[in-house]
């Protein structure tokens, strides 16, 4: 807790450390302004009252990360042999080094380590700044100061009198050099020789498990393009075979994963983000179970000897080992480790009579442990063998198949080598000198080692001989360096928190209320759009320091003498509070109906209350219910339908809707890629003492394609209203893209059941109908270097569609059948670095007869993703 | 009908009335810069170690920056995953959420130190 706290400390003081213009702005605004696409020269309100929350992430992590480690002493990933090695392998791979406009918009999307990018290029580019002009001048460009500028990239600039990109590329330039000496380093001893199992890299790799029999490698693998899955690897001919996806997965490790060799059966771990659950697979049929759901166990390991499986358990803090007996329907506490004490990367002897387990201690140190697992069954954790390694980490130590050694990987020397420990004399000999590292080694038979050899793209299965040495390279670290040239580092050593009397600091302790905790947040001018008239406004925001309870009231009027006076005048109110919604408006405006077609601002007033109720939370899978009611007076059109006029001008409406979505993609995508997702509406109208009731339920499915990120969908709908035809009550309206020319609302609206591009908006109706659109994702693009960082194309994503709708299915002489042919492009944009617009461009046409339209162009803008 | 055809909805009103809104059991403690937040009683013993991590780390930040927070920051711990991590936004208001178990060493192969 102590790193975390001090990592995201930085980010606090990164945001919030105000100059004077600042805290001008955050008075006139009444706090700092988050934008809201509802209104988004709330985006401007934003930069002025919080410029440098407009950064991209690298630099938020990298200056968190430095921080953090010079605050623990030097213990951290500034000086981390991880990334020493990221880089080193680069250099050794001559692979492409980022700048920062490309790390933002492609190195941080479709490299394996997706996000980690960021902590890694911005805690490097932040150690090099530190090494080659003083930890001084590094904070004098963070710290937003009176005289500083406030943009981060400016700012730069004014401390060091260079352009930052152009110091990124001296960084590149030196890291080459730097990573060169590395390599010379550790080539001055043979470097071990090794044989790739596999044709290309994996990605994310598992711990994994050699069965003779298959001649297979079982392991959960991660890598761009494919979802996240367990794989079968051939070590005769590299070639991967997918068994199962894994729901779920982590970076690096992808998933706990442990294996039966005498019932061939795969255990791992899914939701390993949330609470995890242990599942059963058999790799041969590929059928799977949950054996306990939410055990929050992992780190498996398979006692051969009992058939029960080892593991650590996360609760509230607490790690505990646990051992789950076959059937695997229940867990049993063998021993908690005190708060602070972490234990990891646990195995067990094939005769099942000793386990080991990597154990962190609460000062950073780190050992490995030999236990008996009878001892442990009765209470005893004294380990009958012990290395400590230090600051280093003993990773994925695994016993030998004779039981005398437990063989792992350790930065011990800087570099990730394999090491081999000797339980009985409890000598340690390290068995490879790696160029970049070797990882999870599996122990054979004869003498070989199937290890995991890190790349670029990720991590290599490859075979190495098991033969100690004691010619080892050892490298440079770049944090080792500088802290010899600024010893003044030493002193960010914040040392232990147990000495802080917090007791005296404390100002007061109780229960956290919301009601009593709700303050306003922010307040500003806004324009709106209220039919063909301009309105302009205010808006004041509240929320509690959760923003568990957010609120706001805008105010607006219209000076068009063009519209009644009883219309120029608006007003709405939004709050929301866990699952509940309450609204109410009054005349209510919309900014984006000042840009195109579609309005969605009304006469009228409008009460309204809410309520969400999640029935369903297992990611990706959720099923949520939806209710609605809202009062209505004063209409002139529909609530929902803008071209059709409202028959009466007071309606009372309940909508009902239960929605599930079962979605997934692969690293690097822009758009869900398989799945299904499906929904079931009811909703009652009610006018003039009428109640028109309807139904209607959509149903989309989808399955990725063997081109990367292109997916295939059909997505169906069908719906019915009773009542009488005539009124428009009891009809469903379809027509157009639906999109306006700036927008806030899904970009692919043509996937909306009431949206049919290719002909005018709510030109189609029925009382009944049936719907379904066959859409092709195409492989998306990807820009690396289309802009500047603070405003990028991301990528564009082509589609192509076709849909089929009939109206009035239940009369002949009124029914509609209609077919539409069309294509969209999206293009992704960044601005500021953490804003995203889409700009959408599409063409449809449309078939059928007595159509009053029969194609139509759609040029969109959407505002905030 | 008009009866039988609001019996979907309000059912599915009834369905999802919730349990009594409150704050989830939360309890806090201030200091001049910190509001802690917890389920009480079961993160209770973190507490104290949590608001000294606090108060050691903002007194570096003054130190190093010159710091004068605008305003509290309240830090939730959390036990919703079983990778312990952590996130924050300093829009509108600080805010730090805390995943209380312990950092997954298997998922960050790297020079790490737990606490």
């Amino acid at each position: 807790m102590n790193w975390l706290m001090n990592h995201e400390m930085v980010h606090v003081v990164a945001v919030d450390k105000a100059a004077r213009r600042e805290r001008f702005f955050r008075r006139v605004f009444g706090g700092k302004v988050m934008p809201v696409a509802e209104d988004p020269e709330s985006i401007l309100y934003f930069y002025l009252t919080s410029p440098r929350d407009a950064a991209p992430r690298w630099y938020h992590e990298g200056i968190a990360v430095f921080i953090e480690t010079w605050m623990a002493g030097g213990l951290g990933r500034a000086q981390g042999a991880y990334d020493e090695m990221v880089f080193r392998s680069m250099v050794l791979d001559k692979s492409r080094f980022y700048d920062p406009l490309g790390l933002a918009s492609e190195g941080t999307k479709i490299d394996f380590q997706v996000e980690v990018n960021s902590y890694l290029y911005g805690t490097r580019f932040m150690s090099y700044i530190a090494d080659q002009r003083s930890p001084e001048k590094l904070i004098e460009w963070v710290s937003r100061s009176d005289g500083s500028k406030a943009y981060y990239s400016s700012q730069f600039r004014q401390v060091f009198g260079q352009k930052l990109e152009d110091a990124w590329h001296d960084w590149i330039k030196w890291e080459q050099e730097f990573q060169q000496k590395n390599l010379e380093a550790i080539r001055k001893y043979p470097v071990t020789p090794y044989h790739d199992l596999s044709k290309r890299a994996l990605g994310s790799v598992s711990r994994a498990y050699y069965d003779p029999g298959s001649q297979k490698i079982y392991a959960a693998l991660n890598y761009p393009g494919v979802v996240a899955h367990v794989g079968a690897i051939s070590v005769q001919d590299g070639s991967v075979q997918k068994l199962l996806d894994v729901k779920g997965p982590t970076i690096y490790a992808v998933t706990s994963l442990t294996f039966d060799p005498q019932k061939k059966t795969i255990f791992y771990t899914t939701d390993n983000h949330e609470y995890r659950d242990l599942r059963s697979l058999n790799p041969v049929t590929h059928k799977s179970r949950t054996l306990l759901k939410d055990a929050r166990i992992g780190d498996l390991a398979f006692n051969q000897a009992d058939g029960s499986i080892w593991g650590l358990r996360h609760f509230n803090g607490i790690v505990t080992l646990v051992r789950v007996p076959s059937p695997y329907t229940k867990w049993n506490q063998v021993y908690s480790w005190p708060y602070g004490e972490v234990a990891y990367d646990l195995d067990v002897s094939h005769d099942g009579r000793l386990l080991s387990a990597s154990v962190a201690e609460i000062n950073g140190k780190h050992s490995l442990q030999v236990l008996r697992t009878e001892d442990l069954l009765a209470g005893n954790v004294t380990p009958i063998a012990h290395f400590d390694f230090g600051d280093s980490l003993p990773l994925d130590f695994v016993f030998s198949p004779d039981g005398k050694y437990v063989y792992g990987s350790s930065y011990y020397t800087g570099v990730s080598n394999i090491y081999r420990y000797d339980i009985e004399t409890g000598k340690l000999d390290a068995l490879s000198n790696s160029e970049t590292g070797f990882f999870r080694p599996i122990p054979r038979e004869d003498g070989q080692l199937i290890v995991f050899r890190y790349t670029g793209e990720g991590f290599v299965p490859t075979t190495i001989e098991a033969k100690p040495t004691e010619d080892l390279g050892a490298i440079t670290f770049l944090g080792a360096k500088i802290v010899e040239k600024y010893p003044e580092l030493k002193k960010w050593n914040v040392g232990s928190p147990a000495n802080v009397p917090l007791e005296s600091m404390i100002t007061s302790k109780g229960k956290y209320g919301l009601w009593g905790n709700i303050r306003p947040e922010s307040a500003y001018p806004v324009v709106r759009g209220y039919k063909d008239s301009v309105a302009y406004g205010y808006r004041v925001n509240f929320s509690d320091p959760l923003s568990l309870t957010p609120m706001n009231l805008t105010a607006s009027y219209s000076p068009d003498h063009g519209l009644p006076s009883n219309e120029r005048m608006h007003a709405q109110f939004e709050y929301h509070r866990y699952d509940w919604r309450a609204s109410a408006a009054y005349n209510a405006a919309d900014f984006y109906d000042l840009f195109g077609p579609t309005k969605t601002s009304r006469r009228g007033y409008v009460f309204g209350l809410g309520y969400d109720k999640l029935l369903l939370y297992d990611q990706p899978r959720k099923l949520t219910l939806s209710v609605d009611g809202k009062f209505y007076g004063n209409l002139d059109r529909l609530p929902d339908y803008q071209n059709v006029a409202a028959p009466f001008d007071k309606l009372f409406t309940v909508r009902a809707k239960l929605k599930y979505s079962n979605l997934r993609s692969s690293l690097g995508h822009v758009d869900d890629e398989k799945g299904e997702a499906w929904q079931v509406a009811a909703q009652n109208d009610y006018a003039n003492g009428t109640a028109f009731p309807r139904i209607w339920t959509d149903y989309d499915w989808g399955f990725a394609l063997p081109l990367r990120h292109s997916s295939i969908w059909l997505r169906s709908s069908a719906g019915t209203a009773f009542g009488d035809r005539l009124s428009p009550f009891a009809n469903f309206y379809f027509g157009g893209f639906g999109n306006n020319w700036v927008d806030h609302g899904p970009e692919k609206r043509y996937r909306e059941y009431y949206s049919f591009p290719g002909v005018g908006l709510d030109d189609i109706g029925g009382k009944n109908y049936a719907k379904s659109v066959f859409e092709w994702n195409l492989p998306p693009i990807r820009f690396r270097r289309a802009g500047t960082p603070g405003f990028y194309l991301s990528w564009a994503r082509p589609a192509v569609f076709t849909s089929g709708l009939v109206a009035n299915m239940d009369d002949a002489s009124v029914r509609r059948t209609v077919r539409n042919a069309g294509t969209q492009l999206d293009l992704r944009f960044s601005l500021l670095s953490r804003l995203d617009m889409t700009l959408s461009g599409g063409y449809a046409v449309a078939f059928g007869n007595n159509l009053p339209k029969h194609n139509e162009a759609m040029i969109s803008l959407k505002i905030m993703n | 009908m008009r009866l039988a055809t609001w019996v979907v909805p309000v059912a599915l009103l009834i369905a999802a009335a919730p349990v009594p809104v409150r704050a989830q059991g939360l309890s806090e403690i201030e200091t001049e810069d910190l509001r802690l937040l917890y389920r009480d009683p079961s993160q209770a013993y973190l507490v104290a170690h949590a608001g000294r991590c606090f108060e050691n780390s903002m007194r570096f930040q003054r130190w190093l920056f010159g710091y004068v927070p605008s305003q509290k920051v309240t830090v939730l711990l959390n036990d919703f995953s079983d990778s312990g991590n952590a996130s924050t936004a300093g829009t509108p208001r600080n805010l730090m959420l805390l995943e209380t178990a312990p950092i997954n060493f298997a998922s960050r192969p790297s020079h790490l130190t737990s606490e």
